[in-house]
């Protein structure tokens, strides 16, 4: 629970079964989940972790946090974001960047998005 | 859709009939003034049990905004918070301009409402690619 009354939800069994299979043994697998670096090296660590842990019943809505490489990635993934959004809310937050005027198939043009 | 002066159908008019259509899952409304707060409270409480999300870029934030507003549809534009203020009880999102509200129209039209889990662990699940700000949201 955070300070504001937002309630965090607790991963069940399979889903935290399932990030130890995705995730580095330093990754904090809690949540809020800590992907590491390995983002980076480990195709679709992203995708595949955001699939687990949206496909928990106790996720209400989904936040993920990009930071420095976060441009690249929320162009790569936009469509794959909007799909889960179509289930629960999903909320892009960008650190650090700028995004371009209108990018394509990402809404909002500051410094965060939501999909 | 225009309602221009709303002599004799005002936007609310158009609102009721609009979150009735099966077919709309979101509402964008540019208002100058609303003349019935009681009304509008109805409409955005009946779309919420559709699941018709509004949307709402009201003019005459400012003070030079309200004096423009007056002299366009004659309203008297009241203070921005108070509109403000009801228009959040009321669920609805208010926009502070027109890129704000086209990119809420988008997101809207497909972005479901929060799941319900009924589970008290249930609840906002984060992920990021770093370990910095994770820690530091469960308390911003």
């Amino acid at each position: 629970m955070s300070e504001r009354g937002l309630p965090f939800a607790q991963f069940e069994a399979a889903t935290a079964a399932r990030l130890e299979e995705l995730l580095p043994d330093f990754a904090r697998k809690e949540n809020p989940i800590d992907l590491t670096g390995q983002i980076n090296s480990v195709a679709n660590l992203f995708r595949d972790s955001c699939l687990a842990v949206a496909a928990d019943p106790r996720t209400e809505a989904l936040v993920v946090q990009h930071a420095s490489s976060g441009r690249r990635y929320v162009q790569e993934d936009g469509e794959f974001y909007k799909e889960l959004a179509r289930k629960s809310p999903v909320i892009v937050s960008l650190v650090g960047e700028v995004l371009p005027p209108n990018p394509k198939g990402i809404p909002g043009c500051g410094g965060s998005a939501v999909a | 859709m225009s309602v221009g002066n709303e002599t004799v159908f005002d936007a609310l008019d158009a609102l009721s009939r609009i979150v009735e259509q099966d077919d709309v899952r979101v509402v964008a409304l540019y208002i100058e003034g609303l003349e019935r707060a009681d009304r509008f409270l109805r409409i955005a409480q009946r779309a919420r049990s559709r699941g018709v999300r509004i949307v709402v870029l009201k003019a005459g934030k400012s003070v030079l905004g309200q004096q423009a507003t007056a002299s366009h549809t004659g309203k008297i534009a009241s203070s921005h918070a108070v509109y403000a203020d009801v228009l959040r009880q009321a669920g609805v999102v208010l926009l502070n301009n027109l890129a704000e509200l086209l990119s809420a129209v988008e997101v809207l039209a497909f972005m479901a409402f929060p799941r319900e889990s009924g589970d008290p662990k249930g609840g906002v699940s984060m992920l990021s690619s770093s370990g910095g700000p994770p820690p530091s949201w469960p308390i911003t």
